[in-house]
């Protein structure tokens, strides 16, 4: 009687599941940095520490440009947060009547 | 060495899928709502179960056709119970979960819910009983008059105080970030003298609309509470349709509001 073995090389398998398993990793670490990107903690906008008022007709700062990118996150959250409000609302009950009437 | 790779595998996907995990959680329909577009689902199909049951009763008056006319009518009735309720669920999850909603706009959402489903409860209890036709046509009536005369006229009640409250909070939220706008926009000088009277402005423009948006709310919130406590006329339906127009508008406006916040912030970043 031949004894059944399952053919394979333990190489061949190492280097597929370790080639997939750095692909997934690597891509879903990507949808986290953009996720994390797309989306960053709201932090108030300090009203500390701005730019001095000595550059008229100069470019803004970098913390300027970061402080109004921040302040504009914050506005398109609350934009998307008022559309997605209204969703729900948009769910209705249908008209009912349930009065049921079988004549004998 | 064949399960160590298999456990390796699935291990190593586990693990390199966890990103995927809020991205996933946030696209899922919520379960009340999910909940509720099954019901309505069952309730249009039973719906037409039971027309096509009632049809055959009334064509051929057997035994077999009435009990086939009671059950559908027991099973349109129990859908339509389940449809309401699955409703009113969305509501009550929408209260527990607000943030904003003061605890007597809670409570009285809370108190609502609890009797309308006790009531829904003890219908379903005599639609489970119930064998002949006589009795299925008083408990539906009796269903009818309870959901004409008080939980369809106190659903968009209770939208519109949910909406409200949340509706208030936006505004809050754009009014305080006006007032940073404001404030990047004191602290800067690199502006040309035309940019920066234009944007000042356009930032008098959003102080009068964001002003017009805290207005309608206030309407909106004034209508509701007298509808609410039973004061300032009968027309109650009209009155709600009214304010849920309003809070339409509202939502339209503080949607302008945010827009023209994001095209003073695009002047002041490009100058």
């Amino acid at each position: 009687m031949v004894k059944k073995t399952w053919n394979y090389k333990p190489k061949v398998v190492f280097y597929v599941v370790g080639t997939l398993f750095l692909a997934t990793l690597l891509s879903g670490l990507v949808l986290l940095a953009v996720r994390i990107g797309v989306s960053p903690p709201k932090t108030a906008v300090s009203t500390e520490n701005q730019p001095s008022t000595q550059n008229r007709g100069q470019e803004p700062t970098e913390e300027y440009k970061r402080l109004i990118r921040v302040e504009a996150e914050r506005v398109s959250t609350i934009s998307a947060r008022v559309k997605d409000a209204n969703n729900w609302l948009n769910i209705e009950l249908p008209k009912i009547n349930v009065v049921i009437d079988l004549p004998e | 060495m064949k399960l160590k790779l298999i456990a390796v595998a699935a291990f190593s996907t586990l693990i390199s899928l966890a990103p995927y995990g809020p991205a996933l959680a946030e696209t899922a329909y919520p379960q009340s709502q999910a909940s509720y577009l099954a019901a309505l689902d069952s309730y249009r199909t039973s719906q037409q179960a039971f027309q096509t049951a009632k049809q055959k009763y009334l064509d051929y008056k057997t035994l077999t056709s009435q009990t086939s006319a009671i059950s559908a009518g027991k099973s349109y009735l129990t859908s339509c119970i389940n449809l309401v309720v699955s409703y009113l669920d969305i509501l009550m999850e929408k209260t527990r979960a607000s943030s904003v909603l003061s605890s007597s706009e809670k409570d009285y959402i809370t108190d609502y819910y609890v009797k309308d489903r006790a009531y829904f409860n003890r219908s379903l209890q005599s639609i489970s009983t119930l064998t002949t036709i006589e009795e299925l046509e008083a408990i539906s009536t009796d269903l009818n008059t309870h959901l004409t005369t008080e939980t369809l006229p106190e659903i968009p009640l209770i939208r519109n105080i949910i909406a409200i409250s949340d509706y208030r909070r936006f505004l809050e939220d754009l009014q305080s970030s006006l007032k940073n706008v404001t404030i990047l926009f004191n602290n800067q000088d690199f502006l040309g003298t035309p940019t920066h009277d234009l944007i000042n402005t356009w930032l008098a423009e959003t102080n009068d609309k964001i002003l017009s948006s805290s207005n309608l709310l206030n309407a909106a919130t004034t209508e509701v509470r007298n509808i609410r406590e039973g004061n300032g006329g009968p027309d109650v339906p009209h009155r709600l349709d009214k304010s849920n127009e309003t809070l339409r508008t509202l939502q339209v406006s503080l949607i302008d509001n945010a827009n023209s916040l994001l095209e003073i912030l695009a002047r002041l970043i490009n100058g």
